[in-house]
């Protein structure tokens, strides 16, 4: 699928650099087919141009980029590779003082989050926010954001600006991702009956998962009625921070000094309640699906522990290939989150629910795109993300070519309101030459995607300065001991 | 002596290095197997630990009778005389060690000379004497101790050496001379586990004892290697009451979590936690331009030295500037004069860090664009970086400040520098010493465990208690004799 893709009689190179960062999903046709043919070459100029376009376009409206091109003295993207040095940090968007969120001060993380979108927020009146619940709902409400937190396990929560239209645009990749195989013609995502989402979690929240749902609803289920959730309400967001600021105190050994409002006091209650009712909810969610959508065509898309457990519950009740077989189960990439799961989980996935593959992906919230693993097992990079591998010591690039191992970075041209360039904490193998064997065009990651810090330095070395994390394991390991 | 193996640190690619198996005066290089080499580490060979695990532990505690032949001072002259070979003009076993520490240690190769030389230094006669006089007191370790109670008991108390295995930390060589003299002062039998980052300094000076005096029940009484801490299946057949009696960790993480696992009745576990240092600059550092110099240059090496890997190394200084605009303006200025100072320390003090933590670094230029909340004075280069907070509030990743970065934070009143302190702080620096009066009786019960005048946290003698805990002591057993009779008190069988 070598040919120009018919853009309407946009042959120019700058016309079509903005179709494809504007809607990628429309430039080819919501075609998975489509999007993972195109020639390297073609692409290679199309993600310059829109690289070029999108610097152009950003630089004088995001404010926190504009700062650190100009400390730079880049004015300019000439080649893909002029981009490496303003590429963010992840810490980039939990920079702000951490006092801005313990006192609930939002007028001010508004005036941090302004810095770093198109959006001014600073006019959006957030006194009456006393929580962070508060706030997110204001801006949903409000901003033309969505924005996405982290579950903030040092304590400061990150805030990602994403606006909406951007994560509609995303929605419909997704859905052109999760629901078509390479060599598909796209009118299989309205074939075979109509999908069942599952989400064993929340319906509403403020992190990035919880908030597919909206998605999955618009371009999957079609329809809030097929979205099978345990816990209707909105997962709290200030529990969430609560938990991770008990969780930094007790590391720091400063767990009396923190200052909780009565408010909160009140949600710990409530938390705590919903912790302890949460199995049975979940175990009742399981066995209802289990029982009343045999033979359903089911969508997940999600962790691999959530769907595990699913699968664990339906095992329990001696049930297997309980759905419809062109049901359609995906989940993130290589394990980052420590969650011990059996060898073969995976298998046991596709027995119990009643299909023959299981999708994977790797992907992140910064970065808006999943790269679909193929059949022979490798990463394939979305063609609107412009991948890049780092020195994990000196941040210096490393060439694009041949295989190479480092940390990845990524620019992802459909990011619009906000800087699309990101450095991650995952090391990654590229392989930028050889065309994989599954015919797809785009260059892909090898398996094993790994947590830097997991990987780097070792648990072995030893310092007495030592890091919380580490102390707090260390802790809990030892009040754990008879 | 086993197979003396060639250096050659230049071809290191080629030809590894072997840190050699020490067992009770035996030098072993076989069975070796391949570590290390992760993130840019120096890939080095040792014995397979699990080859030699039976005989790595004195299964028999009656064999510690031998130290108990030495008198207190065939003790010191054992060790001064180690002491004066311990000098890596002439000790090729020191100079191998301190070539390959360049490649191993967090710390750059002026400060493992610096170290290297001060190791002679502990070794100090006088040194020694006053450690095991003041930590213990001489007598306890010479014999029994006759004392006498109110209630007419007499009671005998001796401090008898233990099986200890150390788990000893790996960014100070240091560290390893302390555990050989401790363990030697207190006719112990000592199993040292060699950490990562320095699996040479401890073997090569007990390669030098064996040298010096193969067969002295103090060179017989000490084995070191190295294994990876946390091998469950090798830790969980050495770590028993029957081999070893006391475990003192130095808060490696993966070496504590594994040890704690070991831990019942018979093992006890003295653990040097991991720990972070603060400092307090009182107002009168702000007054004047004497007083703002004198404190940042104190500052400057409190935060420096020895590059910051140590846990007495200032973090989070917290600064009675007032966080007005004047203050915050004021503790600009400081922080930008005690960067300075970091610049010009001399070289056995500190230097530019080996490699700037990467995680770090990119927490400091995200707070560099953050201009309003922070300053950034530095680091742009691995030649770390101030911080000051344009408000009275910490950075989030205070807890992961190295690679002389730091922390300034203005408050306004002395009462907000409490702050500073928690459960898991080593040590505070204070300006002016007046400071302290105010402080001294406080922040303990908060957490702090040792104050010094701000510029010498680096600074400690061996003859105190370290980390709030009396370590000397508790590496001892108090055995008691108590001594009765019927006439001088009621016994129990009497009606």
């Amino acid at each position: 699928m070598t040919e120009a893709i018919d853009l309407a009689g946009r042959t120019d190179i700058a016309s079509q650099a903005k179709a494809l960062c504007d809607d990628p999903a429309a430039f080819f046709e919501h075609s998975f087919t489509k999007m993972q043919s195109i020639d390297r070459d073609r692409l290679a100029a199309l993600q310059r141009e829109g690289l070029r376009q999108r610097f152009a376009d950003l630089k004088d409206r995001v404010p926190m980029l504009k700062k650190l091109a100009d400390a730079q003295e880049i004015a300019e993207m000439r080649e893909i590779d002029d981009v490496v040095p303003l590429l963010f940090e992840h810490t980039m968007y939990k920079s702000y003082p951490p006092a801005f969120l313990e006192k609930g001060r939002f007028a001010e993380i508004n005036k941090f989050l302004s810095k770093l979108t198109t959006f001014d927020l600073t006019g959006i009146d957030v006194s009456e926010c006393q929580t962070i619940d508060d706030w997110m709902e204001l801006m949903d409400r409000e901003s033309p954001l969505v924005i996405m937190h982290s579950s903030g396990t040092s304590g400061t929560m990150t805030f990602l600006p994403i606006s909406k239209h951007e994560w509609d645009k995303f929605g419909k990749t997704a859905r052109v991702i999760a629901l078509q195989e390479f060599g598909d013609d796209p009118s299989v995502m309205d074939e075979g009956g109509d999908f069942y989402v599952i989400y064993p979690y929340f319906r509403h929240g403020g992190s990035g998962h919880v908030r597919t749902c909206d998605l999955f609803v618009k371009y999957v289920s079609k329809t809030e009625e097929r979205l099978l959730v345990p816990f209707p309400g909105r997962m709290s967001s200030d529990l969430l921070y609560l938990a991770a600021r008990i969780q930094a105190a007790a590391a720091k050994g400063e767990l009396e000094k923190l200052d909780i409002s009565p408010v909160m006091m009140a949600r710990k209650a409530e938390y705590e309640a919903l912790q302890a009712e949460m199995p049975a909810r979940l175990d009742a969610f399981f066995t209802d699906i289990a029982e009343n959508y045999q033979g359903k065509r089911i969508f997940f898309w999600g962790a691999q522990n959530l769907l595990f457990n699913l699968v664990r519950i339906g095992q329990e009740k001696g049930l297997s290939r309980v759905f419809a077989p062109n049901s359609v189960i995906g989940t993130g990439g290589d394990s980052k989150n420590g969650v011990k799961m059996p060898e073969d989980w995976r298998q046991q996935v596709c027995d119990f629910i009643g299909i023959e593959n299981s999708k994977m992906c790797y992907g992140m919230t910064e970065v808006k795109g999943w790269h679909k693993k193929c059949s022979h097992g490798h990463y394939h990079f979305c063609p609107w993300i412009i991948p890049f591998l780092l020195d994990p010591d000196t941040s210096e690039l490393l060439p694009r070519k041949g295989r190479a191992m480092g940390r990845a970075a990524f620019f992802d041209l459909g990011s619009e309101t906000r800087w699309g360039g990101f450095i991650t904490g995952d090391e990654v193998t590229i392989e930028w030459d050889e065309p994989c064997g599954c015919g797809q065009s785009t260059v892909y990651a090898m398996d094993g995607i790994e947590r830097l810090s997991a990987k780097r330095g070792g648990d072995d070395k030893i310092s007495c300065a030592a890091t919380e994390g580490a102390h707090k394991e260390a802790m809990s390991f030892l009040t754990s001991f008879q | 002596m086993g197979m003396e193996e060639k250096l050659d640190v230049a071809g290191a690619g080629r030809q590894l290095p072997i840190a050699s198996l020490i067992i009770r005066g035996e030098v072993i290089s076989d069975n070796l197997i391949e570590v290390g080499g992760r993130g840019g580490d120096l890939t080095f060979l040792t014995p397979d630990a699990h080859k030699y695990l039976d005989r790595l532990p004195l299964k028999n505690p009656a064999h510690m009778a031998d130290l108990y032949r030495l008198k207190f001072d065939d003790i010191l002259d054992y060790l001064e005389e180690l002491g004066t070979r311990l000098d890596v003009a002439d000790n090729e076993h020191l100079a191998r060690a301190r070539d390959l520490s360049y490649l191993t240690a967090p710390t750059t190769p002026p400060l493992v000379d610096a170290s290297y030389a001060d190791l002679k230094s502990k070794f100090d006669r006088a040194v020694m004497r006053e450690m095991a006089d003041k930590m213990i007191g001489i007598p306890y370790l010479e014999g029994w101790v006759e004392e006498e109670r109110l209630n007419g008991l007499r009671l005998g108390i001796r401090c008898f050496g233990a099986r200890t295995l150390h788990v000893i930390a790996g960014n100070s060589p240091t560290i390893s001379a302390a555990t050989i003299i401790r363990n030697a002062l207190l006719r112990s039998d000592a199993i040292i586990k060699a950490p990562s980052n320095d699996p040479f300094t401890a073997i090569a000076i007990a390669q030098t004892m064996i040298d010096m005096a193969p067969d002295h029940p103090l060179t017989r009484h000490l084995t070191v290697g190295y294994w990876r801490g946390g091998d469950t299946a090798f830790e969980e057949r050495l770590y028993q009451p029957h081999y070893v009696e006391k475990i003192v960790a130095w808060g490696g993480f993966a070496s504590v979590k594994h040890v704690t696992q070991y831990i019942q009745p018979g093992l006890e576990l003295i653990s040097l936690d991991p720990k972070r240092s603060a400092s307090i600059i009182g107002e009168e550092a702000f007054a004047s331009e004497e007083g703002m110099q004198d404190a940042a240059v104190r500052l400057a090496s409190d935060i420096g030295a020895i590059n910051q890997v140590g846990c007495v190394n200032a973090r989070v200084v917290y600064a009675l500037s007032g966080t007005d605009e004047a203050g915050i303006e004021r503790l600009n200025r400081f922080g930008e004069l005690v960067y300075a100072h970091i610049q010009t320390l001399p070289e056995r003090t500190s230097t530019v860090a080996k490699r700037y933590d990467r995680e770090l670094k990119a927490h400091v230029d995200a707070l560099r664009l953050q201009d309003e909340w922070y300053k950034v004075i530095g680091g742009k280069g691995g030649e770390g970086a101030i911080i000051v907070s344009q408000m009275a509030d910490p950075v989030d990743f205070s807890t992961s400040l190295v690679d002389r970065t730091a922390n300034l934070v203005p408050v306004d009143r002395i009462d907000d520098v409490v702050g500073a302190v928690n459960a898991y702080t080593q040590t505070v620096g204070v300006y002016p010493e007046s400071l302290k009066a105010e402080l001294l009786d406080v922040l303990p019960l908060h957490g702090a465990q040792r104050f010094v005048s701000l510029g010498f946290a680096v600074q400690a003698s061996n003859a105190q208690p370290q980390d709030g805990l009396e370590l000397m002591r508790r590496m001892g057993k108090w055995i008691i004799n108590e001594m009765r009779s019927p006439e001088k008190g009621q016994a129990p069988w009497l009606p």
